[in-house]
């Protein structure tokens, strides 16, 4: 069930006209200069204007009222948004690592080997937990079964499910709990050793012990990927990011260290949000 | 706590009184409508497996009977001596065949020219029809006129003067008109001097006149076949020996086959003897007229109801059957003699090609011969046949014939093989075509291709089967048919077909038939695949194919099998398609002939059924063995249905 919001009723006053960006510390990863986004070929902005740059492993969380377009965004970073006819970039260019990741010589399929992704809903395959890690290396083309079991092994510790499925390796990944399912997907996501791990409500379908594990391991991911996450919870984006961006409608309201905009928001829109008055 | 009375608010969920009909209230009543109808159709489907069931398997033992009347009536040994004979003329056709070929090998150059002129000649009349039937007319006018005489007569004979004269011309500038290259159906070319002397006496022929060369042509194709027959003398007197070897066992055969078959009859009417005498008695009752009525009761009186017996029926085989061994034993080693004499190689390709396969038509002879005869002296009326023979001899029976004056015999397996010939066809056709096709309209095309296919491949179910059968006559099979005899594609097996209507159209036909069930359902399953899986895939960095190919298709497969199944189901059960394009030819296929047996004419399990059913008499043999076929044809579907079934619940998606 779809339960639509009025945002005429649950308008947050008038728009700024600048958005508020603070000093971000670190070296940037993802550049986003004024980018637009359009679902129908341009005739109405989904994504308007935004210019933001996101910091090489740091955890960077998008927050924002439902349907203001944060999982839009997200989706730009590996073209997802490529498998929608009608969607397109109407304005903008978005580099990582220095390369417009728009331009003609890029491989889509290439770079989402880099720029990897983890789900709202955990999504495993209906196949066992073994092949399901092996999934991404294997159609990269490695063969080796001795090459594989090492990448499964290593990328299991990673995600910080090696004890507990270490002994069933090849029972289906359905037998998991939901938890662990969502922390197998983050697995099979670091196999392909991506620089960046893009990351859509990976806790909304979890219950708070579970939430509390992948929260933990994002953390200890923070070390090696870098991590854009969006989430619904103040809490978790307070807990585990370094650096937070409230996007309202479509546009990128205010950008700062977590630490920063939650104590001082610049904008009234944020501290109306973060503060719960609204949303 | 104190306890609340019912008295107050709670009535408000308590049932109402209102609509009550036989203590049900409405919603009852609507349940039990709904059920009512679920039940209907489940009790329908046990009534009909019961009475197909029943019918059916009252089959056995009345084919019991019939496999004990031929066993009883000497038929059966009569049936080895058939085959015998049968043997023996597989060699005599082959060696009569290469002997033929070789005469007329002789005379190829003659035959050829001969079969020139007859071509010219056809192409003479062609042109000169109009003025030969005038001449025609005008004789015709002049003989009824010679009675009458006078002037009429006088005109009538210019008329056909005229006439005949107009048709010399006409045959003069038609000569002038036709050269080397009007020729277009004899394969051999004769050279320029040769053509226009058949010309020539073609022409010559058709004005009346006499035509030395043709009459020189025919007198030397005599000439120099009796000169190749002097020469190969020993040969032809070997294949005319062999078949005169024949003589004894044949009329052995015949002379046997008439007592068998009169006994044939006597069982036959002794099994109808009670309801004749019935029905005679009925009559009697029935009239008033005295005497007819006494007729009739005598007429009663005399019908014999002893069965006959067995012991008296087989006497005369088994008098003769000591003849018949001695005979045997002739022909073989006649036989071997006359084999020995016939040549290995003679001068004319063909024959040699034939002459080449003897040893093995020889040995194929032998070993069949020797078995016959050791079927012949161990046979005895007296041996018990148990009903799983009559189980055995319809499941496993290779031949299926009735109606015959002599013997009808119920096998199923001609009728299975062809069954299961063409859906293995249409299967091995429809699955990569329609499986694609769903992946196709699924995975990768657009809206609007999607729009466009999928109704058009739907819209292929609608099509009634009978016109599609219609097509399959009148447009596949000749088209395959020419198709087949391209000279570069010689090298398929069963290339070029003899046949228009065969297993193979009927398999594209019904390939083209379960197309539709195939891709909707295969469709569905792929379909049911959650996008997530898609999502999760792509964003891995593999390709569309790659996640296709590695995770949709794996995942969506216990549907495509089930697909699959279903799509079998249909096959195997569609009738009006294979009745009409599958050629109706009952016999087992020559599996010696590898694949070329899929351009056969073959019959099938429901063809049979749709062919047969109405001419039968109803609670005949024939009419239970009929059942008996939709029986297998029954329990074959509801394996396919089930088998569907059981693999989408074990292998079906767990998500
Ligand atoms: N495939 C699509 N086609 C057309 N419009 C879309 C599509 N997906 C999203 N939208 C629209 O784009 C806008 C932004 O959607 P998006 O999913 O990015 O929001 P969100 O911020 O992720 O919301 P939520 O917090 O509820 O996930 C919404 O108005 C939505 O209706
Ligand atoms: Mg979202």
């Amino acid at each position: 069930m779809v339960i639509e919001m009025n945002q005429e009723t649950a308008t947050l006053g008038d728009m700024p006209t600048e958005s508020t960006v603070g000093t971000i510390k670190g070296k940037t990863m993802i550049e986003c200069k004024n980018v637009s986004f359009s679902y129908d070929m341009g005739k109405t902005n989904t994504l308007d204007n935004i210019t933001l740059d996101i910091p090489e492993k740091q955890v960077t969380a998008l927050i924002g009222p439902s349907g203001c377009g944060k999982s839009t965004f997200l989706r730009c970073f590996n073209r997802m948004n490529d498998l929608i006819d009608t969607a397109r970039i109407t304005n903008g260019t978005i580099r990582i690592m220095g390369q417009d990741i728009h331009a003609s010589d890029v491989d889509p399929i290439e770079l989402r080997k880099r720029v990897g992704m983890v789900f709202q809903k955990y999504n495993p395959f209906p196949k066992s937990i073994f092949e399901n890690v092996s999934y991404g290396p294997r159609i990269q083309g490695i063969k080796d079964k001795k090459k594989l079991k090492e990448i499964v092994e290593q990328s299991l510790v990673g995600a910080a499910l090696w004890d507990e499925v270490k002994d069933r390796l090849n029972s289906s990944a359905f037998g998991l709990s939901g938890g662990q399912q969502q922390r197998l997907c983050i697995a099979r996501a670091i196999a392909v050793q991506p620089e960046v791990i893009l990351m859509d409500e990976p806790c909304s379908a979890l219950d708070p012990i579970a939430t509390a594990k992948v929260e933990e391991l994002i953390l200890e991911l923070r070390k090696n990927y870098t991590i854009v996450i969006v989430t619904h919870s103040m809490q978790q984006a307070s807990r585990i990011s370094d650096n937070t961006a409230f996007f309202y409608l479509g546009k990128l309201i205010e950008y700062d260290a977590t630490a920063t905009l939650f104590s001082t928001p610049q904008q009234k829109q944020t501290e109306d949000y973060i503060s719960g008055r609204f949303g | 706590m104190s306890k609340t009375s019912t008295s107050g608010e709670a009535r408000a969920f308590r049932k109402r009184a209102g609509f009550r009909l036989l203590g049900m209230d409405f919603q009852d009543i609507i349940r039990h409508f709904f059920g009512g109808n679920a039940m209907v159709a489940i009790i329908v489907l046990v009534l009909i497996s019961a009475f197909l069931a029943k019918e059916a398997f009252f089959f056995f033992p009345r084919h019991l009977e019939e496999l004990r009347a031929y066993r009883n009536t000497g038929q059966e040994y009569v049936g080895y001596l058939d085959a015998e004979i049968k043997a023996h003329r597989k060699i005599t056709s082959q060696a009569t065949q290469a002997y033929n070929l070789q005469l007329r090998a002789a005379v190829k150059g003659e035959l050829a020219l001969q079969e020139v002129a007859q071509e010219l000649k056809g192409i003479f009349r062609e042109k000169i029809v109009d003025e030969r039937k005038a001449v025609k007319d005008t004789t015709e006018k002049a003989g009824v006129l010679e009675f009458v005489g006078g002037e009429a007569l006088e005109v009538a004979l210019k008329e056909q003067a005229q006439a005949e004269k107009t048709l010399q011309v006409a045959i003069e500038e038609t000569a002038k008109g036709i050269f080397l290259d009007s020729l277009v159906r004899t394969e051999v070319r004769p050279g320029p001097g040769d053509f226009d002397k058949i010309k020539k006496a073609v022409t010559r022929e058709l004005m009346g006149e006499e035509t030395p060369w043709l009459d020189e042509l025919a007198a030397t194709i005599t000439r120099k076949q009796e000169a190749s027959a002097e020469k190969y003398r020993v040969f032809g007197d070997t294949v005319n020996e062999l078949v005169a070897a024949q003589a004894p066992l044949e009329d052995l055969w015949s002379g046997l086959r008439k007592t068998t078959a009169e006994n044939r009859d006597l069982v036959e009417k002794a099994r109808t003897a009670p309801r004749r005498k019935k029905a005679l008695e009925d009559g009697a009752r029935l009239t008033d007229d005295a005497d007819k009525k006494a007729q009739m009761l005598a007429k009663a009186a005399a019908v014999q109801l002893t069965e006959p017996n067995a012991d008296e029926m087989t006497q005369e085989v088994y008098a003769q059957r000591d003849e018949h061994l001695v005979v045997r034993k002739a022909l073989l080693e006649q036989t071997r003699e006359l084999a020995k004499k016939i040549p290995s190689k003679v001068s004319a390709q063909d024959s040699n090609e034939l002459l080449a396969k003897m040893p093995k038509v020889l040995a194929t002879f032998e070993k069949k011969y020797s078995h016959l005869g050791e079927q012949a002296e161990a046979w005895s009326h007296k041996k018990e046949i148990g009903m799983w023979h009559s189980v055995v001899t319809f499941f496993l029976g290779t031949e299926w014939v009735t109606n015959s004056s002599w013997n009808d015999v119920y096998g199923l397996m001609p009728l299975f093989s062809g069954s299961s010939m063409i859906a293995l066809i249409a299967i091995f056709i429809a699955v990569p075509f329609s499986v694609a096709a769903a992946i196709y309209v699924n995975q990768i095309a657009g809206p609007v291709e999607q729009n466009l296919i999928k109704p058009t491949i739907e819209f292929i179910q609608a099509i009634p089967s009978i016109v599609l059968g219609f097509f399959g006559i009148v447009v596949l099979g000749d088209f395959l048919r020419d198709f087949s005899q391209l000279e570069f594609l010689a090298w398929i097996p069963g290339f070029p077909m003899q046949e228009r209507l065969n297993a193979l159209n009927a398999g594209l036909l019904l390939a083209f038939m379960s197309i539709p069930t195939i891709f909707t359902l295969a469709e569905d399953a792929l379909n049911n695949v959650p996008k997530a899986y898609r999502d999760a895939s792509l964003a891995l960095g593999s390709t569309r194919l790659q996640t296709i190919l590695k995770v949709i298709v794996p995942t969506a497969l216990s549907g495509i099998v089930a697909a699959v199944l279903l799509g079998f189901g249909r096959i195997i059960g569609e009738t009006m398609v294979v009745l009409l394009v599958a050629g109706n030819k009952i016999a087992m296929p020559e599996f010696s002939g590898g694949l070329g047996i899929l351009t056969e004419p073959t019959h099938t399990m429901t063809g049979i059924i749709a062919q047969e059913t109405g001419e039968v008499e109803q609670g005949s043999l024939h009419w239970r063995a009929l059942f008996m076929v939709g029986m297998v044809l029954f329990t074959i579907s509801l394996l396919l249905n089930s088998l569907a079934q059981g693999v989408l619940k074990k292998f079906g998606s767990k998500s």
